[in-house]
């Protein structure tokens, strides 16, 4: 179908819904009232908002009711802030709880080179300390450790009261100045009276010098011997045994007593030559063996009171000392497993070092994001 | 919404009773169930209650309010990856015609879903030709001709008839 008019027809509709300037709606309204076709028109569009409108839907139900929160929901970006905030602290803790200076992983064992040093004060110092804690207790019947003052007395009470003892005493330094320590050694045997029995020094290449020897020391000079054999360095360990050899020795001095009297009375037998030849010879046998016996027991005796007159002190001197060590060149996988743990913690380090400095300047952007959340505030509402 | 902003006492419990049927209605056309229209329109008070602060009258509060809406709608659909869905078919009739209703959903149904959704914005929601150009992003004089050829086809379909004439036909001989 045509129309004649000046009006579009799509101004029909815009008049009905209102939407034309007043002007245009006049003209509109005025063709529409002199249009048959536009008239049409515009009973047709008022039939379907008509028709449309018969779809109705009824009032809400009464559960719809506005749902109010307790608590504001934050925006993303602050969530997105606070997650990254909890992330980073979460994760600037686990770091600091698990790692320590012990924990830090150098992979190949072969990077390792071992300083040579010598022996730290601090380290004496504690060690000295523990061996006077150790030095505290009995000396007879093998128990280790320096008498006490009190047992020191009752040892020179049962001398006096004629107890004889075997003092034996184990003692391991290692010495704050190995060197220093070998010469003092000569001049605390000397100064006390004492001699070598018996020395050894070894010190293989990569491993420390160690000195044994093995004194003899005047007995009533032990202690200020073993004390100043302490003052070297560290007592890494120390054992005094006491034997007493007292009755031993009587017994000793006894059968030697008797064997004396035989063999008198046996010269004075071979000397008279009474009796057959067989007699004789007899007695010269049984002379001999008395003679025999004299000698080793006399010569029991003279250890026996040796060693009650020289105490034995086996000290070992111990360099402390790490070795260096060398494995020789290093092959291509190795160096290659080096440069892996190397890299990676350089790595690690440099993930650590980031997260510190997002842990440290958090609290701060915190503080600005909360000064200056305001002013963007104020801001975004008089933007036009 | 101003008063709301300015938190006046019970301010936004009377916006909700002006606008609780509107908004209701608004997602009963366009959802099923009954169940998720009731919670979307409870979102969009939600985010009528948190925009409140920062609120500023640019324009209608209908246009405002609606536009609310309708961002709602296409995320609940972006959610459910529905592009459109199918009309309700249970809802009660005016008149005297109880397959009326029926029939203008099976009519809209016919209809491209932007031109469905401008027409049921005219004619329901009562959105002007500029609020619906905002609204869906399109030009004005797209949104006239559009809304007149959804009409028209409207009433094809309701009349089973002719449509309306077309605006290609005047300036006849």
């Amino acid at each position: 179908m045509t129309t004649n008019h000046s009006t579009q027809l799509e101004e029909v509709m815009a008049l009905l819904d209102g939407e034309l300037p007043r002007e245009a709606a006049e003209r509109v309204r005025a063709h529409v009232a002199s249009c048959a076709e536009c008239r049409r028109l515009e009973l047709e569009l008022r039939d379907v908002s008509n028709r449309m409108a018969a779809w109705n839907v009824p009032s809400a139900p009464a559960t719809l009711q506005p749902r109010r929160r307790s608590w504001r929901i934050p925006s993303r970006r602050l969530m997105a802030v606070a997650a990254s905030v909890t992330l980073v602290v979460g994760a600037g803790v686990a770091w600091w709880m698990l790692s320590s200076p012990a924990r830090r992983d150098v992979g190949a064992v072969d990077t390792l080179t071992i300083a040579s040093r010598a022996a730290s004060g601090q380290g004496l110092a504690r060690s000295r300390s523990r061996a006077d804690e150790e030095a505290a207790g009995g000396l007879a019947g093998g128990v280790s450790g320096a008498p006490a003052p009190s047992a020191r007395a009752s040892m020179a009470a049962e001398q006096a009261q004629g107890t004889l003892l075997v003092r034996t005493t184990q003692l391991r330094v290692v010495p704050r100045d190995f060197e220093a320590a070998r010469a003092e050694l000569d001049r605390i045997i000397a100064k006390t009276g004492g001699f070598v029995g018996r020395i050894v020094s070894h010190g293989e290449r990569g491993n420390p010098r160690v000195v044994e020897a093995t004194l003899r020391i005047p007995a009533p000079r032990l202690d200020e011997t073993l004390a100043a054999l302490r003052a070297l360095g560290h007592v890494s360990g120390e054992t005094r045994v006491g034997e007493d050899v007292t009755r031993q020795t009587a017994d000793l001095n006894a059968r030697l007593a008797n064997a004396r009297t035989s063999e008198t009375r046996l010269r004075e037998l071979l000397e008279r030559r009474t009796g057959d030849l067989a007699d004789v010879l007899a007695v010269e046998r049984e002379l001999a063996r008395v003679r025999h016996d004299i000698e080793s027991m006399d010569a029991e005796r003279k250890s026996l009171d040796q060693r009650v007159t020289y105490a034995t002190v086996n000290v070992t001197l111990t360099e402390e000392r790490q070795a260096e060590v060398d494995l020789g060149p290093l092959t291509l996988s190795k160096r290659l497993r080096n440069a892996v743990v190397e890299g990676w913690t350089v790595a690690m380090g440099l993930v650590v070092g980031t997260l510190l400095v997002a842990v440290r300047a958090m609290p701060t952007l915190l503080v600005l994001a909360t000064v200056a959340l305001p002013g963007v505030v104020w801001f975004r509402r008089r933007r036009p | 919404m101003l008063a709301v902003r300015a938190g006046v006492t019970d301010a936004f419990t009377r916006l909700f009773e002006a606008w609780r049927d509107p908004v209701w209605r608004f997602f009963r056309r366009r959802v099923r169930p009954p169940e998720r229209a009731e919670e979307l329109a409870q979102d969009v008070f939600t985010a009528l209650l948190e925009a409140a602060p920062r609120y500023e009258p640019r324009g209608a509060f209908r246009s405002y309010l609606f536009g609310i809406a309708y961002n709602i709608l296409l995320a609940d659909r972006r959610r459910r990856h529905k592009d459109h869905e199918p009309l309700e078919h249970d809802v009660a009739a005016t008149g005297s015609d109880p397959d009326a209703p029926l029939l203008v959903q099976r009519a809209l149904a016919q209809l491209e879903p932007d031109d469905r959704e401008m027409v049921m914005l005219r004619e329901y929601e009562q959105l002007s030709y500029q609020e619906i150009a905002d609204l869906l992003g399109m030009p004005l004089n797209s949104v006239r001709s559009r809304l007149f050829r959804a009409r028209g086809r409207l009433r094809e379909i309701l009349t089973g008839g002719a449509g309306l004439p077309s605006p290609s036909a005047e300036q006849g001989t």
